[in-house]
């Protein structure tokens, strides 16, 4: 061994230990910095998000689109899979149901800032009667936001927990309302868009045999970028849509598209990823969770200025 | 500084991420800043404050590079600053080199060293601060002298050179050690 291997040895085993105490204090200020930062950051994101719709002067009509569809952006795949008469069953069957709960699991990427990328989890409750509510939680199961679709108030209201605020949109005096296809009814009349999905042939998911179908740039999304305004500027997108063989429902949904610098994206080139499943048609759930729960110390940031 | 030689890997880290860091780099960056700094009041120091900045430069987002590089080149980094502000040139030894500290410290006390690591960092103290550093860099970081060179903005046969003459005092200095 020669010298320099003899002192790396001397060095590695060398030890030194550190007492617990002072470890938890170090990670307990170490955590408190960490969070401190992540707040400042969510903060700064959602103003420069708002900074940039104002300098763009939306309109109201456009505004409340851009939100609408960005939030729907999960849910009109169905319009792109189910226009064939191979799906008309299952169009049909899912008119039974008031309401659905699904989980979603949905990877965001900064196309032109390599390794910039968002992941969360998102439980999404819909009801016929009441609108929806979708909850998005970061990786360490942190609630970061909840945005409500209100059919009865006809209002957008998203909470962005971290920063501890929340704005609201409305939707009174516009040209728009919720429309049903926030909900498993609407869903099937958003079908009437034509397709050519593409059979997938059939896999087993969770035990069960789906059979799936492909739709690649389906009309239906085409026609959400044109209600945006070009506000939403959604680029090449695929989804696929899984269908119990038994039951005729849909049991997964994997999507996949691209968005072009847009509000929506705080002006980002971005690419998403989802995968929708735990699909629980007429799930039964607590109303009361349409009752917008904002915490007394959660500031309001002025939407009216892009209402204007 | 954020060193280039690392390879980049670009990802947010959770607080998970941080902590765990945390709990497979704290020993041996604690090892690091004490053979640098020869201090170890002051090597706790250097490496809570890196452990704070990398949490805030987590939250905040920032790209980091290979964290452990940044970890150690953020040691080097303060450690430096140490020396500035105890106005130390670059050719002096460290004086607090010669007393070897002792293991009953004060509840605030974090590391707990072992005779071996002290005696080390004593022999370290006795070699100019640009050789003890080249010399700290290649056993913690395990970076070739090209690496090496890379941080330190020198050639690469300015840092063999340092290296050559740091491990023969090393090797005198404790000439009955590392034969153990």
């Amino acid at each position: 061994m020669n010298r320099q291997e003899n002192i790396k040895k001397m060095y590695e085993q060398a030890k030194l230990n550190t007492i617990n105490a002072k470890d938890k204090a170090v990670l307990k200020q170490m955590k408190e910095i960490y969070l401190e930062e992540s707040k400042a950051e969510i903060k700064t994101t959602e103003l420069s998000l708002w900074s940039n719709i104002m300098k763009n002067r939306i309109t109201k009509f456009a505004t409340a689109a851009i939100i609408f569809a960005g939030i729907l952006i999960g849910m009109n795949y169905f319009g792109g899979a189910m226009s064939s008469v191979a799906l008309a069953d299952v169009a049909e069957k899912i008119k039974q149901f008031d309401s659905l709960i699904q989980e979603e699991h949905r990877i965001v990427t900064n196309i032109r800032q390599d390794g910039q990328k968002w992941e969360m989890d998102v439980k999404k409750y819909i009801s016929t009667k009441y609108g929806s509510v979708e909850q998005q939680y970061d990786q360490q199961g942190n609630i970061m936001t909840t945005v409500y679709l209100l059919k009865n108030t006809q209002e957008i209201i998203t909470v962005i927990h971290p920063a501890k605020q929340y704005f609201t949109i409305s939707l009174k005096n516009t040209n728009l309302e919720l429309p049903d296809f926030v909900n498993p009814k609407g869903i099937v009349e958003f079908i009437v868009l034509e397709q050519n999905p593409v059979k997938l042939g059939t896999k087993e998911i969770d035990g069960k045999k789906a059979e799936g179908f492909e739709a690649v740039n389906p009309k239906a999304m085409t026609e959400l970028a044109k209600l945006s305004n070009g506000m939403l500027p959604i680029g090449d997108n695929k989804w696929k849509l899984w269908v119990d063989v038994k039951t005729e429902l849909p049991i997964k949904i994997e999507a996949e598209y691209t968005m072009t610098e847009g509000p929506m994206t705080n002006f980002m080139a971005v690419n998403v990823v989802s995968e929708t499943k735990n699909l629980e048609w007429g799930a039964k759930f607590d109303d009361s969770i349409f009752n917008p729960d904002i915490p007394d110390d959660y500031k309001p940031i002025d939407s009216s200025a892009f209402m204007r | 500084m954020v060193v280039k030689i690392f390879k980049i890997n670009n990802r947010k880290l959770s607080f998970k991420d941080v902590e765990d860091t945390y709990l497979s780099q704290k020993n041996s960056l604690l090892k690091f800043a004490y053979v640098l700094v020869g201090n170890i009041d002051n090597a706790e120091d250097i490496v809570q404050e890196v452990f704070l900045g990398f949490a805030r430069a987590a939250g905040k987002k920032e790209k980091l590079s290979n964290i452990k590089g940044y970890l150690i080149t953020a040691v080097l980094n303060k450690a430096r600053n140490y020396y500035r502000d105890n106005k130390k040139s670059s050719n002096e030894t460290l004086d607090c080199a010669d007393e070897i500290p002792a293991n009953n410290k004060s509840p605030e006390q974090w590391a707990i060293l072992s005779e071996q690591l002290q005696l080390l960092s004593k022999a370290m103290g006795e070699l100019p601060i640009e050789q003890r550093e080249v010399v700290s860099l290649y056993m913690e970081g395990s970076l070739t002298f090209k690496q090496i060179a890379q941080i330190k903005e020198v050639s690469t046969s300015t840092v063999q050179g340092r290296f050559r003459y740091g491990i023969e005092k090393l090797q005198n200095l404790l000439a009955n050690e590392v034969t153990k």
